[in-house]
């Protein structure tokens, strides 16, 4: 008589049929706060630019070259912050940082403040700090060399004259207080166009001549392939940005033997040596995996002849495609379901006590608008990182597309219909079951194709907090300026999305009863 | 026995009805007759127990009338409306027989009482399988009158049943109703602007005009004996059929 019941069916046969999925969230759930236990592996953090992959990567090469812990590599996590939260919180145990950007976040009055300073802080923390590793990767204004030339530009005061200039910049450096708002003040600069943009599309920008200013790093190995020049510092304006280990306290207190052999890196790396290691990788002429090997090796730090790569590495790339497709997917239907289990209650709440779906509404709404990255970050102090934060993030953006479509979809329905089926004496329950769901299954099925599109896409972001899936090449890819790894997360992305449509085409045609169809 | 006390309502601040006092006799054909706006149908709805008098009373065998979710009444009542009020994702024997269904009637005893009705209102079985959308207007017409008839109901609402049909189908649907009203002994209230229709019907028409009761009683009293100068007017506004004899040979 009515197939809705079946969608039910469908939506409990998906959460039994995805228990590893479920598994999987439930034990980074357990991870949570927890430090890697006795002979737990040491988890490597790094985000998404060659630089940390390569530091990063050294790092687990020397753990795993010691020893006395198996490296887990947790590569990509997106943004300073959101690494230095996944530090504290014990989601993992060592990274290398920038001492311009732990000034920064820890000790505000940074300019004064030397390493010790910083090392002091750190420590009431629960995080120890190294020594410098040698090079300053700090901030500079990138501009393409023919401009400079034509234009005459050699320092950043030389911009004074050139208002017309377009510059575009990433959000870390447009929203930081010594970032390019200062950077203004103190040149007596002003462009007529600043736009926030990520990094690598900002060099694709500059190179095709629609901005002419950005932010670069002096370490950038891709500088002489995109032929830009970086103007000098003659106001000595920017902060010192020098590589630095941070790792647990307790990462130091368990694995004294590792930590010793991490800090043979300080002093290890000057600026040249750094823009080499990263051009290597930036021109593809090396492997990440190959270029840390080849220099720790080079530089006699590592004692074991040629350590089989441990099969507890965590790195999307390594995993392949179908791990990719499997975590990506395992995200978007488990986010979906949720959604829908507790979306759809939500329209139909909403319909029957109009003032209080006023609030739902608007409230799903508000959640809506939060940017995925910030959410993450709220996320990680409760859920940690990996795949559960991810869900809920994901989970919370299908609520709105669902609970809407319900209620429109309810609100459509013909009212002398509604009251037929009173007179004709059939409860509450029994008309939402019977008549209301089932006429407005047409407008919640598209909702909840919506949404299921939309979270495909907003996957992607599971790279940045170390839930795998798609994202992990789109995020590499930008962070090398490789298009064919973007590429290869982001045609599946796409073609995952075109799936979805289709998957609820056909459901469509099992679920909307055939008298809305004729 | 329907008995309606010194009822009123007001709806979006215009009076739709204003003290009706009627008693429907059982076992009999009543028409609320009036053009529209004239309150008739907001009476029917408020007989059936979804909307409440702002004041006085309904009572139905002595009971009164409460707005309950579902209907006070609803196991006694048969209810059909203009368009038939079929729903469009229930195929034709699923519309019919869903409250026997909600109710817990066993297969053998829906599809028994499903086969007695096709003979009763003259519908084609093979229809029954069909959607809605897949009817003709008579033939949803006649889903709909199997639906209000299928718990052999003691009361038998209908609102402008046959409002959007076509003459020649009208016409045999109105026998049609009117051969089971007398056959089943129900209270029926019926809801027409038509007056031959209320006239072939109604043991009793009351007719309203914008929320009052000008006139409660038989056609013949109505047309004999008008009790405001709006009840001859309505009866007049009836065109007569010319007499086509003159023009044949």
């Amino acid at each position: 008589m009515t197939r809705w019941p079946l969608l039910l069916g469908v939506l409990a046969a998906g959460l039994l049929s995805l228990p590893s999925g479920a598994a999987a969230a439930a034990g980074t759930a357990a991870g949570m706060n927890r430090l890697s236990g006795p002979g737990g592996p040491i988890r490597v953090a790094s985000k998404p630019f060659t630089e940390s992959y390569i530091l990063s990567e050294m790092v687990a090469q020397l753990v795993e070259d010691v020893g006395e812990a198996t490296a887990e590599r947790r590569f990509g996590l997106g943004g300073p912050n959101l690494v230095v939260e996944a530090l504290r919180s014990g989601e993992v145990d060592v990274d290398v940082n920038y001492t311009g950007a732990l000034l920064h976040l820890f000790l505000k009055e940074r300019s004064t403040a030397t390493l010790e300073e910083l090392r002091a802080e750190l420590l009431h923390h629960g995080l120890a700090l190294g020594g410098s590793l040698g090079f300053n990767n700090t901030y500079a204004i990138a501009v393409r060399r023919k401009t400079g030339e034509e234009l005459h530009l050699r320092r950043v005061s030389d911009l004074r004259g050139h208002p017309e200039l377009r510059g575009a910049f990433t959000a870390d450096f447009l929203n930081f207080d010594d970032g390019f708002y200062k950077l203004q003040q103190v040149y007596g600069v002003a462009l007529s166009s600043v736009k926030p943009m990520q990094h690598a599309l900002a060099y694709r920008a500059l190179q095709s001549g629609e901005i002419d200013l950005t932010d670069a790093y002096t370490t950038d190995g891709t500088l002489p392939q995109f032929d830009l020049t970086l103007l000098e510092d003659d106001r000595d304006f920017f902060p010192k940005y020098y590589g630095v280990l941070v790792a647990r306290a307790e990462l130091v207190r368990r694995y004294p033997g590792s930590w010793a052999a991490l800090r043979q890196l300080d002093g290890q790396l000057d600026e040249q040596t750094m823009i080499g290691l990263n051009a290597g990788v930036d021109n593809k002429l090396r492997s990440v995996e190959e270029t840390a090997r080849t220099f720790l090796r080079a530089r006699g730090l590592l004692h074991k002849p040629q350590p089989a790569r441990p099969t507890a590495a965590r790195s999307v790339l390594d995993s392949g495609l179908a791990v990719a497709t499997y975590e990506h997917l395992t995200l978007v239907v488990i986010s979906l379901l949720l959604s829908c289990l507790l979306g759809v209650p939500l329209g139909i709440i909403a319909f029957h006590y109009p003032k209080l779906g006023q609030v739902l509404v608007a409230a799903t709404g508000l959640l809506q608008t939060i940017p995925s990255l910030a959410l993450l970050c709220f996320l990680i102090p409760l859920l940690g990182i990996g795949a559960l934060p991810t869900i809920f993030a994901l989970f919370i953006y299908g609520l709105l597309p669902i609970a809407q479509s319900t209620i429109s979809g309810l609100q459509s329905l013909d009212p002398r219909l509604l009251e037929t089926a009173r007179i004709l004496g059939l409860t509450r329950r029994q008309r939402l079951r019977l008549i209301e769901l089932p006429l407005a299954s047409i407008s919640i099925l598209g909702g909840i194709k919506t949404a299921a599109v939309i979270n495909v896409a907003t996957a992607t972001i599971a790279a940045l907090i170390g839930a795998g899936g798609y994202g992990g090449y789109i995020t590499r890819g930008l962070a090398m300026n490789d298009i064919p790894t973007i590429l290869k997360g982001a045609i599946p992305t796409a073609l995952m999305a075109v799936g979805f449509h289709g998957f609820f085409e056909l459901l469509g045609r099992r679920l909307i009863p055939e008298g809305l169809r004729a | 026995m329907v008995v309606i006390a010194g009822v009123s309502k007001r709806l979006a601040e215009k009076p739709v009805l204003t003290s009706v006092q009627l008693q429907l006799a059982p076992g009999r054909t009543h028409v609320l007759l009036g053009c529209s706006g004239s309150g008739k149908t907001t009476l029917l709805r408020m007989i059936a127990g979804t909307l409440a008098p702002d004041t006085g009373t309904i009572t139905v065998d002595g009971v009164q009338v409460e707005v309950r979710d579902p209907c006070l009444l609803a196991d006694r009542l048969g209810y059909m409306t203009q368009e038939g009020g079929l729903f469009p994702h229930l195929r034709a024997a699923d519309n019919i027989s869903l409250v026997a269904r909600v109710r817990g009637w066993n297969p053998a005893r829906r599809a028994a009482r499903l086969a007695e009705l096709t003979t009763v209102v003259g519908l084609e079985e093979g229809l029954l399988q069909r959607y809605p959308a897949q009817l003709s207007g008579g033939q949803r017409q006649r889903v709909s009158l199997m639906r209000a008839l299928f718990n052999n109901p003691q009361y038998i609402l209908l609102d402008e049943p046959l409002g959007a049909l076509d003459p020649i189908i009208r016409r045999e649907l109105q026998e049609t109703l009117k051969r089971i009203f007398v056959h089943l002994h129900s209270t029926v209230i019926l809801v027409t602007h038509d007056l031959g229709e209320a006239a072939f019907f109604g043991d009793t028409i009351t007719l309203l005009h914008k929320g009052l009761v000008l006139q409660h009683g038989s056609f013949a009293d109505l047309a004999l004996r008008p009790a405001h100068p709006y009840v001859s007017e309505f009866l007049m506004a009836q065109r007569p059929i010319p007499q086509l004899g003159i023009l044949g040979s």
